[in-house]
């Protein structure tokens, strides 16, 4: 029974499916993207602090990405880079789908709102 | 050249360590099959650490050469209120997320003890490795995961009423050894997510309900920054079906999440079991956004003479369903081979996709495990 309500409840879901309207913020970022790809248990969570870099808290968060976003320049900031490239690309264990690395695109397109940093 | 190859190098350790470090927990594919309740086996109601006297002889007769399953062979005797053991784990393999990457390291280095005392009480300590903070390392890298006080209503028993108070995981899910399963790793169970709580709970071999209430480690900065509380109720309608269900609150500063959610296990004929977890998550996001998540995990575990299990098991983690292309696929494969009561090797492979390959890179690994328990 619990297997028939699953399948349909993905079956209502992609009915009703968007493309790409999720907000673009930092703590819808940090919440719903970085902390569960990029802050399990030995990489950068409050714990392990994995080169210094935290994304298990939107506190955390924004200290970590104002060292590695560059506001409006989304191939210059390293965040980006380290997401799409092809050697040591992040997440090491499972990539991030296209989707949200196009989200964090905007956000930085964007200026990076949240982070309190100068625009250039 | 020499600081790309060692670029390469920390980056397959941090891989691997992503991967597949952790801890030891119950089998769960052996429910069912050899026992109805996790407390068959282990001390803990929770089920993992360490095993008791009919988890030792099913040690000993899962296993393809036997040998005495006590802690240290036997050969150190202790004094019967006092149980010991531990689990020593290292890994070697390939990663391919999408380069591709050799790697070897080590896992888990835990030991554990559980004193008995009287009026129903015990105590339960694990002191292990951890990884340690970057910046900190030399006073970071020892921790103990789990340490509780129980007081059990039927002491020497395996069933009854539990109550247990101190530091461990939440009962919740499937539990399965193996964090990268989805319905651990985006299903409220992530590796080091222990927290401090108080547990209520009955277990009889029909049915068992787990009850805890928990705020996250005052101490150590988990990755669990949530306050919250978890139920779980599972029924045996047979002595091969089972079905059960499940909810979570969790709340951090961050974040609220509510996880609702239903687990069932079949055995089939020829001793293979299927078990099933999923869970619908409502998250809320401050001052905006509410994904809607699905994860979910089906298993076919199957032992086969001498001394073999394998595994089968497909993932489904759809990370806002409002939005196309966010679903994770995984299938996963691992194969163990339990050479004597103490000594374990273990095949793990995982291929994974992001919507069935249209939304991203696929990745995997095969690894090659050894566990040693003590």
């Amino acid at each position: 029974m619990h297997r028939l309500f699953l399948v349909g409840a993905i079956a209502l879901a992609a009915c009703t499916q968007t493309d790409n309207d999720r907000p673009a913020t930092l703590e819808y970022l940090t919440e719903a993207i970085l902390q569960p790809s990029c802050a399990q248990a030995d990489c950068h969570s409050s714990l392990r602090r994995e080169r210094g870099y935290v994304f298990d808290t939107v506190a955390e968060a924004k200290q970590s990405l104002s060292q590695i976003v560059i506001p409006t320049d989304p191939d210059a900031s390293l965040l980006y880079v380290v997401l799409t490239r092809q050697i040591l690309r992040m997440p090491y264990d499972s990539p991030l789908p296209d989707k949200d690395i196009a989200l964090i695109r905007t956000w930085i397109t964007d200026g990076a709102p949240g982070l309190g940093l100068d625009i250039p | 050249m020499k600081s790309t190859f060692t670029l390469v190098t920390l980056g397959s350790l941090a891989a691997a360590l992503t991967l597949v470090s952790g801890t030891a927990h119950a089998y769960p594919q052996f429910q069912m099959s050899r026992d109805q309740t996790c407390t068959g086996c282990h001390f803990s109601p929770a089920g993992g650490g360490l095993l008791n006297e009919n988890g030792l002889a099913t040690a000993e007769g899962i296993s393809q050469f036997g040998t005495a399953p006590e802690f240290f062979y036997g050969k150190i005797p202790t004094p019967g209120f006092l149980a010991l053991g531990g689990d020593l784990r290292a890994a070697t393999g390939y990663v391919a997320s999408p380069e591709k990457l050799a790697t070897a390291f080590p896992m888990q280095a835990d030991v554990y003890a559980r004193a008995a005392l009287p009026a129903g009480l015990s105590v339960y300590v694990n002191v292990g490795a951890r990884p340690p903070e970057v910046g900190e390392e030399s006073t970071t890298s020892v921790w103990s995961r789990e340490h509780f006080v129980t007081w059990q209503q039927n002491p020497g028993e395996n069933n009854g009423l539990y109550v247990r108070l101190g530091r461990f995981m939440p009962v919740f899910g499937l539990r399965f050894i193996e964090h990268p399963i989805y319905t651990r790793k985006w299903g409220g169970t992530p590796l080091y997510s222990e927290t401090y709580g108080l547990a209520v709970e009955y277990i009889q071999p029909k049915f068992e309900v787990h009850a805890t209430g928990f705020i996250k480690d005052p101490i150590f900065d988990t990755p669990e920054h949530s306050n919250g509380a978890a139920a779980m109720a599972e029924y045996r309608l047979t002595e091969r079906f089972s079905v059960g269900a499940e909810t979570m609150y969790t709340q951090s500063v961050d974040d609220k999440k509510i996880r609702v959610g239903a687990v069932g296990k079949l055995l089939l004929p020829f001793d293979t079991l299927l078990e099933f977890e999923g869970q619908f998550v409502n998250q809320l996001i401050e001052p905006r956004g509410a994904p809607k998540q699905i994860v979910a995990y089906l298993m076919a575990s199957k032992p086969l003479d001498p001394g073999l299990l394998i595994d089968l098991g497909l993932g489904y983690f759809n990370e806002n369903v409002a939005i196309k292309q966010l679903d994770h696929e995984a299938i996963d494969l691992n194969l163990h081979w339990f050479m004597t009561s103490h000594i374990e090797a273990i095949f793990t492979g995982r291929l994974e996709m992001l919507a069935f390959g249209s939304g991203g890179p696929n990745a995997g690994y095969a690894l090659a495990q050894l566990h040693y328990r003590l």
